[in-house]
């Protein structure tokens, strides 16, 4: 069936990087530990699935370096398996309190397959989750595509070098990782300010992703609107998101349906104290153990929630696959009566939405792949790469898309707030010294030492100017995690500094750094400089 | 261990004292401007140690003048009198699609002219009529 449109499945995957080596536990890492379990195992599993059906499911992963990074470390793959066996031993006691028939038994055998099927996949490929990605996108099932380096914020870093830093440290990272260079980039936040054009440009960035008001005050408008990649100056390509497709893939579409199963009640929570204490962190403090009795049921406190029905959640993904594609056929059929062309609908989403928070996320994804081949439906899911090269006829001149992000109020006001302002100042302070040594030092001889000094306060500069610690902030949960990550990597950087200025190492200083903070294993501090090349 | 020595410091460095007012020795004096949205933009400034002495002995006025300018033109937009120790402010700027840069002007107490910081130029986003929704999936 020739299809009358693309669907373009952009997926972003991101942690920061929460990997503490220097602590037995730390409650930050189950934040990664949620997302390989629940959000990448499920993808590469119904990815594989797919293709043993000889279907494809042709989404673009956008992994963040942080994430990747954290994807094939030991450590994080040892302790990731010890997560899922503890939650393997809670559910196995859950399905022996509650009887055969009940519908928490059902529920807890769905949650023993997500746990089994995570497990079975780290051993599969020895606790390296980076390996199936690679060759997922070497089979041209998926495309894998980056974002800066440590999600920062781009329009919020003052210096152009800092910019480029983000930037060049990604798609560096990703060639090491991938053993190609990324076409894509997922802007963190989908932020953007013109200056960017030319540093992704730079990089090699073939295109990247934005919200749609980008495109509805851009300067030209976009010939075609959201439906085809927009070109920029240089010669780097825009999409932009579909507001309805976006909508309905939203936190308050589909997910929120009272079927789907709620987020928020846990057992971690609802059980007995004597029940859940072996499973929990040496703390003994309450938390999530990943087992969810109830569903949305509707506008109801959380005790007013009603038993899951995993039989009747899966049927409603199905529904709301196909009418999805009703949907997004019916807007195909319009715009291409409108505008003649063959539209290209980018449904752009956090994929922690997909399997975390929306359980039947992956599900969702699964049927409407098998929907459009089981029913020949003219439309077709497409990777990013494959849709710019269909969709640039369509392009139009040139424009420059306003600057923007998908945060809240459409600009860059959540990361920059009362509780989180303070931060700025630091870390500008870091990026400017980074960049003054980057400029004296790049062509200096060095020994290795003074090198991986450099390397490792360039390394702290990264973590610094994530945009999550600000994100905390606002929302106040792990406002005090955040803060201390600033702090610690801002003073962790300006030791490292003096360490350089002075050509005095301290090598015990050095080497726990580096362990502790182990992004980059390939990174170049010439990135900061101010005439760097790459 | 020496890092978790930092991380101790660096948690009652935070208990004890506002973070704004640590910024307030730096190892250079700064200013910064920051595009929130295009109705918002931080401007914070920093001085050094030596320079907060001058300006805490009174040798300077304790007022300095914050200029809004086209970046473009060099034409000033507004200029709004601020204490040298409020290190932050948000303001709105008059409108968005262009960029902007400021300057600091600080006079001696006698009120002679005596130096002027200069920011980073910024772009303020062009506004849509109704603030978009934005469309975070997080």
């Amino acid at each position: 069936m020739s299809a009358k449109g693309l669907l373009s499945i952009v997926l972003h995957a991101h942690v920061p990087f929460v990997r503490h080596c220097e602590k037995e536990w730390a409650p930050e890492e189950d934040w990664f530990f949620a997302a390989v379990t629940e959000t990448c195992v499920p993808l590469i599993a119904l990815t594989e699935r797919l293709a043993r059906e000889n279907m494809r499911a042709a989404f673009t992963v956008s992994l963040s370096p942080t994430l990747c990074a954290m994807l094939e470390d030991e450590l994080l793959a040892k302790r990731c398996r010890g997560y899922a066996e503890n939650r393997l031993a809670f559910i196995d006691e859950e399905l022996a309190r509650h009887a055969e028939d009940s519908p928490e038994h059902k529920t807890a055998l769905d949650y023993a397959a997500l746990y089994e099927t995570a497990l079975e996949i780290m051993d599969r490929y020895s606790g390296d989750l980076i390996t199936p990605f690679k060759q997922l996108q070497q089979n041209g099932l998926l495309e894998i595509i980056t974002s800066p380096a440590t999600h920062g914020l781009l329009p919020l870093l003052v210096h152009p070098e800092a910019v480029r830093a983000q930037v060049a440290a990604a798609a560096e990272d990703y060639a090491d990782r991938f053993s190609r260079r990324t076409r894509g980039m997922w802007l963190s936040e989908c932020a953007f300010e013109p200056r960017l054009t030319q540093q992704l440009q730079l990089a090699g960035i073939k295109y990247f992703f934005l919200e749609n008001h980008a495109f509805s005050l851009a300067n030209p408008k976009p010939r075609c609107g959201v439906y085809a990649p927009a070109r920029l100056k240089g010669g780097v390509f825009a999409w932009a998101r579909e507001a309805g497709a976006a909508a309905r893939l939203g936190p308050g579409g589909y997910a929120a349906d009272p079927v789907y199963r709620d987020f928020s009640r846990d057992a971690g929570f609802d059980a007995d104290y004597e029940t859940v204490r072996p499973y929990l962190h040496p703390d003994g403090a309450r938390r999530g153990l990943g087992v969810k009795y109830h569903r949305n049921t509707g506008a109801v406190p959380a005790a007013g929630k009603q038993l899951y029905d995993p039989e009747a959640a899966a049927a409603r993904a199905r529904e709301h696959a196909a009418d999805f594609l009703k949907s997004q056929l019916a807007l195909t059929e319009q715009i291409y009566a409108e505008q003649g062309i063959r539209p290209v609908i980018t449904c752009a989403c956090d994929a922690q939405l997909f399997g975390r928070r929306w359980f039947e996320g992956p599900q969702f994804l699964e049927n409407l792949v098998r929907a459009i081949r089981q029913e020949r439906l003219p439309i077709q899911t497409a990777t990013a790469s494959e849709c710019l090269e269909a969709g640039q006829a369509n392009c139009g001149d040139d424009i420059e898309p306003e600057a923007s992000s998908w945060g809240e109020g459409g600009y860059f006001e959540p990361w920059v707030t009362t509780a989180s302002d303070w931060i700025y100042p630091r870390v500008n302070a870091a990026a400017e010294k980074m960049i003054e040594l980057a400029n004296r030092f790049q062509f200096q001889d060095m020994s290795s030492v003074e090198k991986r000094v450099l390397t490792q306060a360039a390394r702290e500069v990264l973590l610094a100017q994530s945009s999550d610690w600000a994100d905390m902030m606002r929302q106040g949960e792990h406002a005090e995690y955040a803060r201390g990550r600033v702090l610690g990597h801002c003073e962790n950087f300006f030791r490292l500094a003096r360490m350089a200025a002075d050509k005095r190492t301290d090598e015990t200083v050095l080497r726990e750094l580096e362990a502790r903070n182990n992004v980059f294993l390939n990174l170049n501090f010439r990135a900061f400089a101010s005439a760097s090349t790459f | 261990m020496e890092s978790e020595t930092t991380l101790l410091q660096v948690k009652e460095c935070f208990d004890s004292s506002p973070l704004w007012a640590e910024s307030l020795v730096s190892q250079q004096n700064r200013l910064v401007l920051i595009a929130r949205s295009p109705r918002s933009v931080l401007a914070y400034w920093e001085w050094t140690g030596p320079k907060a002495d001058v300006f805490r002995k009174g040798a300077f006025a304790p007022e300095v003048v914050f200029v809004l300018l086209r970046a473009d033109t060099g034409a000033e937009v507004f200029q709004e009198k601020r204490r040298w120790d409020d290190l932050r402010f948000y303001f709105t700027p008059p409108a968005g699609g262009t960029y902007y840069r400021a300057a600091l002007l600080v006079s001696s107490a006698a009120g002679q002219p005596h130096s002027k910081l200069e920011s980073n130029p910024v772009y303020v986003p062009r506004g849509a009529a109704q603030p978009p929704d934005g469309g975070c999936a997080s």
